[in-house]
């Protein structure tokens, strides 16, 4: 028992991954705008939410359209002429000024309850982009409130941000296993000793099932978050041409390559040496790719380019609380996995040997 | 080895059939509608789900090979 | 270094005294892009027509350089290389073949320019070609280390592809990414980059290819 105690921790972290993530609600948040542009002028602005009651907010909802983050926020525009057509919908007018700091504004939903955010509510052609100090200023005041323990809620991701924990930690896993195959390959090429084949070899095993099961959730959630296509059974929007996806799908490559190579080759010496180099080029490679990578291709994940997923400032305390457990559970399951198969691999070469 | 490919794609196709059956009677949208209504929780079950066929199909693999070991030691 | 220098004689030595392996990649080169010029003639978007031109580039080093280490399997070959230290045949391996592809370089960028229409404007030529050639180097390097170890199983050519594209790739993008900015009509300053990427990238592979070759010389 004294032995296994790690494999408990990743169970236990696991479960804990997996209550948390479900039970935390999600913090209410905006389902769809219509339109999804401001031009100058008077806009009409329908907006439904998501985990919203706004009926209990009469009176206190106000809207506002901002520009930049932390301390430096500048309000362009607001109101709280706001017609509450059920708990899930509104909608308002704004006057936009005829000119904007950015192109990029955010819309902020604001109540004595929540405030709810729109990242980049891209503006039309007709307004100039210009940096003044002061915009229209507004004098309706923004609610402090106090925040719950709850997921950010996120236009497009809505609740597949739950995904963060199960989708995310698969490559980090794959990752840390690729790199245990690395380190086991060079010592295999240090001393030739078949025990370090024997673990770079089911490391690349192990790192394959998670890059499998990484590739398979991840085209999942590309599909109904990142996707227009919107039909079950068609084939477009399963992909996405991400930088992250296309490194994915190149380190699967290498790695079912590396597979391919190592059955293709017979006296045991011999496959142990060629698949450790091959496994050595292959991974300083890899790392070179997907550092290139994000240069050549853009990315929709978050922290790469404008994109509406959720930007670094997201992975906020609740997320956090519960993504890192879950990523050292998974990579606890993926040494447990990594430990089983080089423990199966030993007894049947034991048992080919005798006979 | 072939046996078990089988039966894996057996399932699949019964699986895919049923669904498309399914969809059929429902009504395209409808059943693409279940993975965006409620905030996408489908979505996130969906992926979960993934992740169980996938431990419990290295739990199914692991059991063959063990199952071929001891028929190995069985025959010594 | 002698060592070298006198490989790359020897290579170069059985190259013309067996005249048919460069003239058939060079018919294999021909035909392809002949192929290419029947099917569209005229491409509109250079980007499709860079796209194309890296396809064919790959393809046909990928051939030539399987063939490097092919006919190592003879015996008086293999006599020849028991003598020698295998880091200076990895090298002189790659020198020549870094020489053999700017040759394959130039000849499918002038055919491919000759036969295949699309617009080139402002297309900076010198750019153009030295990213060519440097993408050819980085290519060359990776597959003639590869083609090292795909030369250890059975079936060589097919073994070479599946192992050597994945690894190919990140260089064969970034070159993709540079003839791309030649065709906006960018120059060297705005290059300079993916020029540096590359070339660091083509280093490593060398130095990789040094450190590792040895173990693959004694299995």
């Amino acid at each position: 028992m004294k032995k296994n105690w790690w494999k408990i921790l990743g169970v236990l972290l696991l479960v804990y991954v997996l209550v948390f993530s479900l039970i935390v609600p999600l913090s209410p948040g905006i389902d769809s705008i219509y339109p999804k542009s401001l031009k100058t002028g008077d806009n009409t602005i329908k907006l439904s939410g998501y985990n919203t009651s706004f009926l209990s907010d009469k009176g206190s909802l106000s809207i506002f359209v901002e520009y930049g983050t932390g301390d430096s926020i500048k309000t362009i525009a607001c109101s709280n002429d706001v017609t509450i057509i059920d708990n899930h919908q509104i909608s308002f007018n704004l006057k936009i000024p005829e000119s904007v700091p950015s192109s990029s504004l955010n819309l902020r939903v604001s109540s004595t309850q929540y405030n709810l955010f729109a990242n980049d509510i891209v503006k039309a052609f007709n307004t100039d982009i210009e940096k003044k100090d002061d915009y229209n200023s507004c004098s309706i005041p923004a609610y402090k409130y106090e925040k719950e323990l709850s997921f950010p809620n996120r236009l497009q991701l809505n609740e597949t941000i739950r995904n963060l924990m199960f989708h995310v930690p698969m490559w980090f896993t794959m990752m840390l296993l690729l790199l245990i195959s690395f380190v086991y390959s060079i010592r295999y090429l240090r001393g030739f000793n078949i025990k370090n084949d024997i673990i770079a070899n089911q490391a690349v095993n192990a790192g394959l099932i998670f890059a499998f099961l990484g590739i398979i959730t991840g085209a999942i959630w590309a599909k109904f978050s990142w996707s227009e296509h919107t039909e079950l059974f068609s084939f477009s929007g399963w992909w996405a041409n991400d930088a992250k996806l296309n490194g994915a799908a190149i380190s699967t490559l290498i790695y079912i390559a590396y597979r391919i190579l190592r059955n293709s080759l017979e006296d045991e010496h011999q496959k142990a040496k060629i698949s450790a180099v091959y496994n050595i080029f292959a991974f300083v490679l890899m790392l070179v790719f997907i550092m290139v990578l994000p240069r050549v291709v853009d990315s929709l994940h978050p922290g790469n380019g404008g994109n509406p997923a959720f930007s670094k400032y997201d992975l906020d305390s609740a997320l956090r609380m519960v993504f890192y457990p879950a990523v050292i559970g998974w990579f606890l399951i993926g040494c447990w996995i990594l430990s089983i198969k080089i423990r199966l691999n030993i007894v049947e070469n034991k048992l080919l040997d005798q006979d | 080895m072939k046996n078990w490919m089988f039966k894996i794609f057996v399932t699949i196709t019964v699986l895919i059939s049923s669904l498309t059956s399914y969809s059929q009677e429902v009504n395209q949208s409808e059943l693409s509608k279940t993975f965006h209504e409620s905030g996408k929780i489908n979505v996130v079950i969906a992926i979960i789900s993934v992740i169980f066929i996938g431990i419990i199909i290295f739990l199914i693999r692991t059991d063959r090979k063990i199952n071929k070991l001891e028929k190995e030691i069985g025959n010594n | 270094m002698k060592e070298v220098l006198h490989l790359i004689k020897h290579e170069l030595a059985i190259e013309l005294k067996q005249k048919h392996f460069f003239s058939s990649i060079v018919l294999y080169i021909v035909s392809t892009v002949f192929v290419c010029y029947l099917s569209f003639s005229e491409i509109e978007k250079s980007v499709v027509w860079n796209g194309l031109f890296w396809v064919v580039m790959l393809f046909s080093l990928t051939n030539a350089i399987s063939k490097s280490f092919i006919n190592e399997n003879s015996s008086k070959q293999l006599f020849i290389y028991t003598l020698i230290n295998p880091r200076a045949l990895i090298i002189g391996k790659i020198i020549y073949n870094l020489l053999l592809t700017l040759l394959l370089v130039l000849l499918i960028f002038l055919l491919f320019n000759m036969l295949i229409e699309t617009d080139k404007k402002e297309l900076n030529t010198s750019l153009f070609l030295v990213s060519c050639l440097l993408g050819g180097a980085t290519i060359s390097s990776t597959l003639t280390m590869i083609g090292a170890i795909a030369a250890k199983t059975n079936n060589n050519i097919g073994i070479l592809a599946i192992l050597a594209f994945p690894i190919v790739l990140p260089s064969l993008l970034i070159a993709l990414q540079l003839t791309n900015l030649a065709f906006l009509g960018g120059g060297f300053s705005q290059a300079f980059d993916l020029i540096l990427t590359l070339l660091s990238i083509n280093i490593l592979v060398i130095a990789l290819a040094f450190l590792l070759f040895p173990y693959l010389w004694k299995a």
